[in-house]
């Protein structure tokens, strides 16, 4: 038996060494060795951490493994070790990150093998996956905090990986940018909890809040680190207001957007606060923060994804709408919910964007769903593992997303933190998702061929539908270890037993969840029948009767308009916070610095100069105005010695 | 001897450059730069990281009837800033290989006479020795941008010889009025900072007409303009924009810490009241550098005044580390000192390097440098996220600590100060797309010009930077520890500061410190 | 009329009433003349004038320093009117004149 710390050695530094080799070949246009290597690497950090983690199952179990190789900062009471630790949370996290991951990497050996450089994508990918599990496994916020902005700068090189376009360069600009914000707020979050309890260790800090001390107010200080945290999380995740990078950034490749915009990265807002759940139940102000956001990200993105053409673009404000869902049960305190949809969501969602993928690459990078249609008999398989995840992202049982979508919702109604405009919200929100969810389904695959005569749709490699199936059976079976309590006959699923000591009921102070039966197979019954609904409605709009949308449109120009064009926020951020800050940047260049400061300077300088040129008129070179000036001189002095 | 050595040799150096045939200057001068650097290296067998006194401490009369000697000594707060200086040289010396094409003897003697005066500044125990070498780096650097500078050469160098002399005739004041202040505390005059530090000098808080308000303006203002701290930046983008290339890069690696060096080893501990009273004008001050620095640095047409005018922004998060006036703060600081010499450094040399191909630096004409120059916008990257702060960088370990120090001092200047950590990545970023991503610009498909990737000089140039900002990065403890004595030393006894000469030296019986009686 | 042997007798501010009439006849030759010749010999007149005083000084104070003193004043005296001389022979040769006014180049 390896000893953990070696175990974590290699579960950390199999993906680095990955990005070493591929990185110092990047030249090589040879896309199979440079995928099978980094698929290999990510496979083996998988390996290891399925060992690792089979060591919180069983007779023996542990309540976490964890290890520490060396100490990275010690600076007055700051110290800061390269500490790495896996728990029920991060197991969770890690086994998804690298088993997705894993897969993803496989499809890109498909997908990236016409490319220029696929050493360098590969290198960039298993550079991700690094960051990404310094960000998961990190014993404390520091260290999670170095994944948390790797991840963003590999976020950024793959959105600009085809730099020459200039719009895709920008797209990359413009996450890390925007990230960056966040990334403040995480920053002076880590600041005040650091103050608040003199550590940024995780367990030490959860160790050491007051018990019972929860505080009601706003400015109290946990609520305030709290808020910082989830502004990091807002900035990570794509929460309103800073979810506008993550439309643009499916610039990427589709593979990357699957990985990085999809399964993993974004999620990490959810898992730093479901990592420090217990802090965030004593705010429960901050908690009613997360929960309104992400409720109003959820419906707010969902129709925005009503109206859009571009394959990735729908698929991008479906995964800014679910990640509203994971925060809106965060924000009513289901922690273990909010983690259940991030599990959930990173196989169907992974699984749509690799389909997406698949027929963009069919479609010979073409991404605009109106030129495609009627690609189920070119596309068969894709077809069908696409059809797999829709059903599991409209929530239709028992494929994953339903087990967490309701168990979100269901919270969102019962619990203490929650409250039924929420779970209204919730509920609306499903439907929309369910509409346009089928609406690209219809429009992709369904219904009429409108695919231009010189493309000719062919169906992927088996190195790149392989993953698919695996996601497709994973979106399958992936939601039974979270079968809601009321269909067990009132025994606690699985789930549940996983994270019952590491993450905290909501107390009791803040008052009782609902327990009903009946009420929960009733919500139950409300969403689905509502998701199912409107799916019907979206077929009978683009398959049976697709002149209709076209009308409806017209009908509600002014606001199909508006959500059409996302609700003008980016022309918004750049007309009201973006240009002005240009303007007033060039302001302060001309008039502080070159006309104010340095003519102030000037001035002075004047003024020694015109002092000088005064006593220079005294000195005119002739001989006998100095005598003169000597005899004068001379007379004074006389006069003021002999007076 | 050590000290005298590493301070005194590249004053040999610089004679013997005048001496040596044109053609072999720039082999030579590289050796010998590196020798420097090896024997510099010897202080950190020589040190003893345990001890927060004054090491390796020479003392010689110098003008003993006012109690000037010439003294150095070194400590943790000035070990890496003189690695700092004789790391950088040879790789300027290398990085100014083809730059320089003219006058190469005295460009290199400018070089070594100024690496003599910036060591001695960082050694030196003796105020009077300090206001030497300190001002003695402003003649060759003058020459440096005034000689082989670029279009307004000229207005650029006078303008910073004079700020930065009218700042310093303040200190000098400052210093006479302190050594006439040991003469009535200790009966003799004392050029000495140890006296200096024993010295208790009255200060009245809320008024400003009284000797420690007074002196403590003095000796800011002099090293607030070499920092260069808002709003006495204004010679700096000039001085850069102007200076070539290796000058640039001793300017804003080195110079710049002078004067932040001057804060820690003057100001901060010899004015303890007034720094402490007058730390929010400072912080005030920093922050609005920070943010300042940034904007102006976004809409910056030319590279190099964007980098210049990031240094601005750098510095002020050095500023407001050393005003947070603890242990983090202060260790951020000195480790933000070293990171600024060596990111922005590390960015002088690669614009130089692209200015020797296309001789432009004008933003817009450039784009899609990453498809033409591959190895090159790596580096540039990698170099760009060290300035930027990226974790695993050095940037983030100094920037992180001093926003942590400030954090601790004072909550809505820290928040402030967090906004630097955007605008940073806003104005590099956008700055690296429009050079580096997009279709390929003016100077970039010029096919008459192709331009060719690093060779193996400038690899070589930039190959320690780089290495440095990892290891930096990854492993702050190996640079913090010889630090870590004297700063907890400084932070801790701040308001009775005493530097102690380390015991284990010999011969020290004779060169007692004066005063040490009364 | 008797005549007072006291006060027509020659004293010492006679003396030193005529040094200043010389020196201010001199001086005022300085300020005011174009020719640089006369210029110099003005000079030599105040010199001359101090040369008065100092012997007269010398009488009265029964010392010879004085006297020593205008042993000086004239070797310098001498030696200024040569270099004097010269420089007005240098710039008659250029301007075939001498007046004090082609000195005027020396001026910042």
């Amino acid at each position: 038996m390896m000893s953990n710390q070696i175990l974590f050695a290699i579960l950390l530094l199999a993906p680095f060494v990955g990005f070493m080799f591929n990185g110092i070949r990047w030249k090589s246009h040879n896309a199979t060795l440079a995928g099978v290597v980094a698929t290999f690497a990510v496979f083996v950090s998988f390996v290891c951490s399925l060992l690792l983690v089979s060591q919180l199952f069983g007779a023996n179990a542990v309540p976490s493994v964890g290890t520490r190789f060396f100490e990275w900062m010690n600076v007055g009471g700051l110290q800061v070790q390269a500490g790495f630790v896996i728990d029920h949370i991060s197991a969770i996290m890690v086994l998804v990150v690298t088993g997705v991951g894993t897969l993803i990497h496989m499809f890109s050996i498909g997908y990236m093998s016409h490319d220029e450089r696929p050493s360098k994508y590969f290198a960039y990918l298993n550079f991700f996956l690094f960051n990404m599990l310094l960000l998961i496994l990190g014993e404390n916020l520091l260290l999670m905090f170095v994944g948390w902005e790797g991840v963003g700068l590999c976020s950024y090189l793959l959105i600009g990986f085809w730099f020459t376009d200039s719009e895709k360069a920008a797209a990359g600009m413009k996450a890390f940018i925007t990230n960056r914000i966040g990334d403040a707020g995480f920053l002076l979050g880590i600041f005040t909890l650091f103050f608040l309890f003199g550590t940024v260790n995780f367990s030490e800090i959860i160790a050491r809040l007051p018990a019972g001390g929860i505080e009601m107010g706003w400015t109290g200080p946990m609520t305030v680190a709290c808020l910082f945290l989830f502004v990091g999380a807002t900035g990570k995740s794509a929460q309103i207001p800073l979810y506008v990078w993550l439309p643009d950034a499916m610039a990427g490749p589709t593979p990357v957007s699957a990985l990085i915009h999809a399964a993993t990265m974004v999620t990490a807002g959810v898992y730093m606060i479901v990592r420090l759940n217990p802090l965030f139940l004593m705010a429960p102000n901050a908690l009613h923060v997360v929960a309104v956001v992400g409720a109003a990200t959820a419906f707010f993105a969902a129709t925005i994804g009503l109206t859009q053409w571009d394959i990735k673009k729908i698929l991008a404000y479906s995964t800014v709408s679910q990640l509203g869902y994971m925060f809106l049960a965060c924000g009513v305190g289901a922690f273990g919910a909010g983690l259940f949809h991030v599990m959930t969501h990173a196989f169907f969602k992974a699984l749509m964007f690799l389909g997406s993928g698949s027929v963009i690459h069919a479609m010979h990078e073409e991404q605009d769903v109106r030129k495609m249609g009627g690609l189920r008999k070119y596309l068969p398989i894709t077809h069908a593992t696409f059809f797999i995840g829709w059903l599991a992202i409209i929530g239709i049982p028992p494929f994953a997303g339903f087990f967490s979508k309701d168990e979100i919702l269901w919270q969102t109604a019962s619990s203490p933190l929650g409250h039924k405009a929420l779970w209204v919200v919730g509920v609306l929100t499903a439907g929309i998702t369910s509409f346009y969810m089928t609406r690209l389904m219809c429009l992709t695959f369904w219904g009429k061929s409108r695919v231009p005569k010189e493309t000719h749709p062919h169906e992927a490699p088996p190195v790149m539908w392989i993953p698919l199936a695996v996601l497709a059976v994973l979106s399958t079976v992936g939601g039974w270890i979270g079968i809601p309590k009321v269909m067990l006959g009132g025994e606690d699923n699985w789930l549940e037993r996983w994270f019952h000591h590491v993450i905290a009921p909501v107390p009791e102070a803040l008052g009782h969840a609902v327990h009903s039966h009946a009420l929960e197979w009733a919500a139950m019954g409300v969403s689905l029948s509502f998701a199912v609904i409107m799916a019907c409605l979206a077929y009978t709009f683009y398959v049976s009767n697709p002149s209709l949308p076209g009308r409806l449109a017209q009908k509600f120009h002014g606001t199909y308009r508006l959500i059409y064009n996302k609700y003008f926020v980016d022309e918004f951020y750049f007309a009201r916070i973006i240009n002005p800050l240009i303007d007033a940047s060039k302001g302060l260049w001309a008039y502080v610095d070159v006309n104010f400061i340095d003519r102030t300077t000037y001035v002075l300088g004047d003024v020694v100069r015109g002092v000088g040129s005064t006593a220079k008129s005294f000195q005119t070179g002739n001989l006998q105005q100095y005598a003169m000036y000597i005899a004068v001189g001379l007379a004074v002095t006389m006069f003021l010695i002999l007076r | 001897m050590l000290l005298s050595v590493i301070t005194l040799l590249p004053l040999a150096f610089a004679l013997v450059m005048l001496v040596l045939p044109e053609k072999v200057i720039r082999p030579v001068a590289l050796l010998l730069a590196v020798v420097e650097f090896a024997v510099s290296l010897l202080l950190l067998t020589s040190f003893d990281k345990a001890s927060p006194a004054i090491q390796l401490v020479e003392q010689i009369p110098w003008v003993p009837e006012m109690g000037i000697s010439y003294f150095l000594g070194i400590d943790g707060l000035s070990l890496w800033l003189v690695i700092l200086t004789t790391f950088l040289t040879p790789i300027v010396v290398l990085g100014s290989w083809t730059a320089i094409d003219n006058r190469i003897k005295g460009f290199h003697a400018a070089l070594f006479v100024l690496q003599t005066s910036m060591i001695g500044s960082f050694l030196a125990m003796d105020a009077v020795l300090f206001y030497v070498f300190f001002e003695l780096s402003l003649v060759p650097m003058y020459f440096m941008v005034g000689i082989w500078g670029g279009q307004r050469r000229i207005y650029a160098t006078v303008k910073f010889f004079i700020y930065t002399m009218a700042g310093s005739l303040m200190m000098l004041l400052a210093i006479i009025y302190l050594m006439f202040a040991c003469r009535d505390t200790f009966g003799q005059m004392s050029a000495s900072l140890l006296d200096f530090y024993r010295l208790k000098i009255p200060f009245v808080a809320g008024e400003f007409l009284n000797p420690q308000t007074l002196l403590f303006f003095a000796f800011s203002l002099a090293f607030a303009i070499k920092v260069p701290m808002f709003p006495v930046h204004t010679w700096l983008p000039d001085a850069h924009v102007e200076a070539p290339t290796p000058g640039s890069v001793i300017l804003a690696g080195v110079m710049l810490k002078m004067g932040s060096y001057g804060f820690l080893r003057f100001v901060l501990p010899m004015f303890a009241e007034a720094s402490q009273y007058y730390a929010w004008l400072f912080l005030f001050l920093g922050v609005v550098g920070i943010i300042y620095g940034a904007l102006v640095a976004m809409v910056q047409p030319d590279i190099k005044k964007l980098i210049a005018y990031s240094s601005v922004s750098h510095m002020g998060y050095v500023m407001i580390g050393l005003f947070s006036l603890n242990m983090y703060g202060v260790s951020g600081s000195l480790y933000q000192m070293l990171n600024h010499g060596i990111s922005t450094g590390a960015l002088f040399l690669l614009i130089g390097m692209i200015y020797e191909r296309t001789h432009n630096r004008e933003i817009a004409k450039y784009g899609g440098l990453a498809k033409a120059l591959p190895i090159y916008t790596i580096i540039f990257i990698i170099v760009t996220m060290s300035s930027i702060a990226v974790p695993m960088t050095n940037g983030f370990i100094g920037e992180f600590m001093i926003l942590l120090g400030t954090f601790e001092a004072s909550r809505p200047f820290a928040i402030a100060a967090v906004t630097g950590v955007v605008l940073g990545a806003v104005y590099m970023l956008w700055m690296v797309k429009r050079v580096f991503f997009g279709p390929a610009g003016e100077l970039v498909r010029d096919e008459h010009h192709p331009l060719h990737d690093l060779n193996a000089r400038e690899l070589t140039v930039m190959a320690p930077l780089v290495v440095l900002i990892f290891w930096m990065g990854l492993n702050p403890n190996f640079f913090l520890d010889y630090s870590k004595a004297s700063l907890d030393h400084f932070v801790k006894n701040r308001d009775n500061y005493r530097l102690a000469v380390s015991p284990a030296q010999p011969k020290l019986e004779n060169v007692a410190v004066r005063g040490e009686a009364q | 009329m008797p005549i007072n042997p006291e006060a027509w007798k020659v004293g010492l501010d006679h003396y030193l009433y005529l040094s200043s009439l010389l020196f201010i006849f001199g001086m005022l030759g300085v300020l005011m003349r174009r020719n640089v010749i006369v210029i110099l010999m003005c000079i030599e007149l105040m010199l001359n004038a101090v040369n008065i005083s100092f012997i007269a000084f010398s009488r009265y104070a029964e010392s010879t320093n004085g006297q020593v003193m205008v042993f000086f004043v004239m070797t310098i005296a001498a030696a200024e009117a040569a270099v004097g001389l010269a420089l007005a022979v240098t710039v008659f040769k250029k301007f075939k004149e001498v007046n004090i006014r082609f000195f005027e180049h020396l001026k910042g």
